[in-house]
C-alpha cells in the first residue's frame, strides 16, 4: 500500500504528471495523424510484366487500379509498364480507368521494353509518362481484321436476314471507315493529352511508327527519361509527399483476392460430399462450367459456396454462360460467329 | 506566453485537457509537414472530341459511255496462278462488251472465280493458241513467273502490234516483274501511301496529275486502292504529288502509278482494287 501510494504521489506532482500529459498528447496525436487522418503516405507501385491487353488482363489491371484508387492512405501510383497493345476496347477501358484514378492522385508511368498501341494508350491516362532511353514506345494506329473481302460472299438463302449487312456488319467500305474513325479517335486521345508538349504532327503520329525513347522525349510524346525510382520520385513530388512508404499493390490485390478465395474455399474442404480438396483453379473451373476431372457435382459445390458466403460468390468471375464458347451458347445456329476485332496491337515484323 | 501557462495550468481539469491536446495537435503539425509537402492538384480531365471525328469519304459518280463499238478478242490470263477473282473484272469485262470485244480466258476456271494450276507446257501451248486470236492480253498479279519461251511469245505478240495490260497490286503475291521487264517496266516493292488526302484509309490515295495520252483522256482524278510505284523507260501517265509516299521506296518522288511501255502498247496500272465494284464508281475510276 505504501508503494502506491507513493506512485501516486509520485504522478501527482506537477512536472511528472505534465510529462505523462505531454505523452498522452504525442500518443493521440500519432494515433490520428497515423491511423485516422491523414495517414504515412503511401506511393503504389503496379508492376505490369509484357502483356497483352485483353478482358482477362484488364479485369486484373483494373483490380489494382481500384486498389490504388480506394486506398486513402495512397498518395501516388507508380505503374511499370511492358504491354504491345492489344483488345481495341479494352485497352481503351484501362487508358479510362487512368483518368479516373488520374483525378485523385496522380499517376506516373514508367515504361519498360515496349510499350505500343493500346499500351501506348493506357499510359496517355497518366499524369507523367517516362520511358528508359531504350524503350520502344509508341505505335499509334488500329487494326481491324478480319475485312470483308474485296469480292463479297454470295448470299444464302438458308437464313432470313433483314438486312443487307445483317449478318457481316457494313461493306468493305463501311469497315474501313470504321477502322479510320478508331484512328482518329486514338489520335485525338494522344493530341488532346500531350497537348502542347507535342512537338510533331498529327499525320507523323497517325504513321504508327515506334520511337526509342530518347525519340519519344524528342517529339512530346513522354515527359522525361528515366527509371523507376525516378517515377516513384516524380509521384512523390506531383502528390507533395515526403518519406513515404511503398505499396507493392500486386501483392497486396493478390492477398485480399486469396482471401476472398480462402473464405469460399473453406466450406468447399469440409464438404461431406466431396473427396479430397479443391484448388482455386478448380473452382474456377467448376464456376465456369468446365469439367475438373473430380467425381463431385458442381451444383453441390455452388450450394456450398452461395449457403457459407454468398457475397464472397458475387465478387468472383462471371459463371454458367457468360463468357461461354458461342458454339456451345448456340448450338443450333448454323453459322459460325467471326470477328472482326478491333486491336491497338503493336505486332513486329516477322521473320 | 504567460497567459497560455495560466490557462494551461491554472487548474487540474485544464491541465488535464489542454496539455495533450496542445501537445497532439503540435505532434500532428509536425508529422503533417514531415510527410506532406503540398497537396495534388488534379489536371482537369480533357473533353475527348470523338463527336468531331470525320472519316474522308469520297463521293460515287454516275458514269456513262457510248463507247465506240469494235471487235476483237481480248485474253485474260489466269494460266499463271494468277491472283484474282473473275468477279473482280465485272467492270472490265462489262466495258469491254459494251466495245463489242470478246473476253477469252486463259485457264480452266475452278467454278470458284479461280483458275486450275497448269504445268509449263500447258501454260505455254495455251498462251500460243490463245495469242493467235487475240488483239490484247491482260496479265494480272501472276504468281507464277512467265518463262522465257513464255515472255518471247508475248513479245512478239506486242512487237506484230497487240496490246498488253499489266495489272500489279501490292496486297497480292506476283511475279508480274517476270514479264514486265521485258518491256521495260518494273513494279516497285511496297505500296503508296498518303496521310493528308486520302479516300477512307491513308492506302486508298488520289491521283489528280496526268499527262496527256489517249489513256488518261477525260481524267481529273482516280482513287487508287492500295497502288504500287511503277518505274518505265517509257512515257509515265499518272503522277502522285507532295504527300504521297512509298512505304520502301525513298528519295524518289514522284511516283507514277500508270505507266506505258516505250512502244506504247503495253500499259501497266500498279493497282487492281481501283476498278472492283463499289471502288470502281469512285470519282473517275469507271473513266480510265
Amino acid at each position: 500500500m505504501n508503494k502506491i501510494s507513493a506512485l501516486g504521489r509520485f504522478i501527482g506532482t506537477w512536472y511528472v504528471s505534465t510529462v505523462l500529459l505531454i505523452a498522452v498528447g504525442l500518443a493521440i496525436g500519432s494515433t490520428v495523424f497515423f491511423y485516422a487522418y491523414p495517414g504515412k503516405p503511401k506511393i503504389a507501385v503496379i508492376d505490369i510484366p509484357f502483356t497483352v491487353i485483353d478482358d482477362r488482363s484488364v479485369f486484373e489491371i483494373g483490380a489494382m487500379l481500384d486498389y490504388a484508387r480506394d486506398d486513402s492512405s495512397i498518395k501516388g501510383v507508380v505503374i511499370s509498364l511492358n504491354s504491345p497493345g492489344g483488345g481495341a476496347a479494352p485497352s481503351e477501358e484501362l487508358f479510362f480507368e487512368m483518368v479516373r484514378l488520374r483525378e485523385k492522385k496522380p499517376v506516373v508511368v514508367i515504361m519498360e521494353d515496349l510499350v505500343a498501341s493500346g499500351g501506348f494508350m493506357m499510359s496517355m491516362g497518366a499524369n507523367y509518362a517516362m520511358a528508359k532511353p531504350s524503350s520502344f514506345v509508341g505505335g499509334v494506329g488500329v487494326i481491324l481484321s478480319p475485312l470483308p473481302p474485296v469480292v463479297p460472299f454470295e448470299p444464302s438463302d438458308r437464313e432470313g436476314v433483314t438486312g443487307p449487312f445483317k449478318l457481316n456488319g457494313g461493306s468493305r467500305r463501311h469497315f474501313v471507315t470504321m477502322t479510320e474513325q478508331l484512328r482518329q479517335a486514338f489520335a485525338s486521345i494522344v493530341i488532346t493529352e500531350r497537348g502542347d508538349k507535342l512537338r510533331t504532327t498529327k499525320n507523323e503520329i497517325l504513321e504508327g511508327n515506334l520511337y526509342t525513347g530518347v525519340e519519344a522525349m524528342q517529339v512530346g510524346l513522354i515527359d522525361g527519361l528515366g527509371g523507376q525510382t525516378d517515377a516513384i520520385r516524380k509521384a512523390a513530388s506531383l502528390a507533395g509527399v515526403a518519406n513515404y512508404e511503398l505499396v507493392d499493390v500486386n501483392t497486396e490485390v493478390s492477398r485480399v483476392f486469396n482471401e476472398k478465395l480462402e473464405r469460399m474455399n473453406g466450406p468447399v474442404r469440409f464438404e461431406p460430399n466431396l473427396s479430397g480438396e479443391f484448388s482455386a483453379s478448380d473452382i474456377f473451373a467448376l464456376l465456369n462450367g468446365q469439367s475438373t476431372g473430380a467425381p463431385t457435382e458442381a451444383s453441390t459445390l455452388l450450394k456450398g459456396l452461395i449457403t457459407e458466403d454468398s457475397d464472397a460468390l458475387l465478387t468472383l468471375p462471371p459463371t454458367g454462360g457468360i463468357g461461354a464458347d458461342p458454339a456451345k451458347a448456340l448450338p443450333d445456329f448454323p453459322l459460325s460467329i467471326a470477328g472482326p476485332k478491333a486491336y491497338y496491337l503493336y505486332v513486329g515484323s516477322s521473320e | 506566453m504567460s497567459a497560455i501557462g495560466r490557462f494551461a495550468f491554472g487548474s487540474n481539469l485544464r491541465r488535464v485537457l489542454t496539455i495533450p491536446l496542445l501537445f497532439a495537435a503540435v505532434y500532428f503539425l509536425v508529422a503533417l509537414f514531415t510527410y506532406y509537402r503540398g497537396t495534388y492538384d488534379a489536371p482537369a480531365t480533357p473533353d475527348l472530341l470523338f463527336e468531331e471525328i470525320t472519316t474522308p469519304i469520297s463521293a460515287h459518280t454516275i458514269f456513262t459511255e457510248q463507247p465506240e463499238i469494235r471487235s476483237g478478242v481480248m485474253v485474260v490470263d489466269g494460266a499463271h496462278d494468277n491472283e484474282f477473282d473473275t468477279a473482280e473484272l465485272v467492270s472490265l469485262l462489262s466495258s469491254m462488251a459494251n466495245r463489242g470485244i470478246t473476253v477469252d480466258f486463259m485457264g480452266v476456271a475452278t467454278g470458284f472465280g479461280s483458275f486450275r494450276r497448269m504445268t509449263s507446257l500447258e501454260r505455254l501451248e495455251a498462251l500460243e493458241s490463245k495469242l493467235r486470236q487475240a488483239g490484247s492480253l491482260v496479265v494480272i498479279a501472276p504468281r507464277e513467273p512467265y518463262t522465257k519461251q513464255e515472255r518471247g511469245l508475248v513479245r512478239r505478240f506486242v512487237d506484230k502490234g497487240g496490246r498488253l495490260l499489266l495489272i500489279g497490286d501490292p496486297t497480292r503475291t506476283q511475279q508480274i516483274n517476270s514479264l514486265a521487264e521485258e518491256f521495260g517496266l518494273s513494279f516497285q516493292p511496297g505500296f503508296l501511301y498518303n496521310q493528308t488526302d486520302y479516300d477512307l484509309n491513308h492506302r486508298n490515295i488520289f491521283v489528280q496529275d496526268f499527262f496527256p495520252d489517249p489513256v488518261t483522256e477525260g481524267l481529273t482524278q482516280v482513287a487508287f486502292y492500295t497502288v504500287g510505284a511503277i518505274r518505265s523507260s517509257g512515257p509515265a501517265l499518272a503522277y502522285t504529288d507532295g504527300n504521297t509516299f512509298s512505304t520502301l521506296v525513298e528519295g524518289i518522288e514522284p511516283f507514277y502509278p500508270l505507266v506505258k511501255s516505250t512502244r506504247g502498247n503495253v500499259l501497266a496500272v500498279g493497282d487492281l482494287t481501283f476498278m472492283v465494284p463499289p471502288q470502281n464508281s469512285i470519282l473517275d475510276n469507271n473513266t480510265g
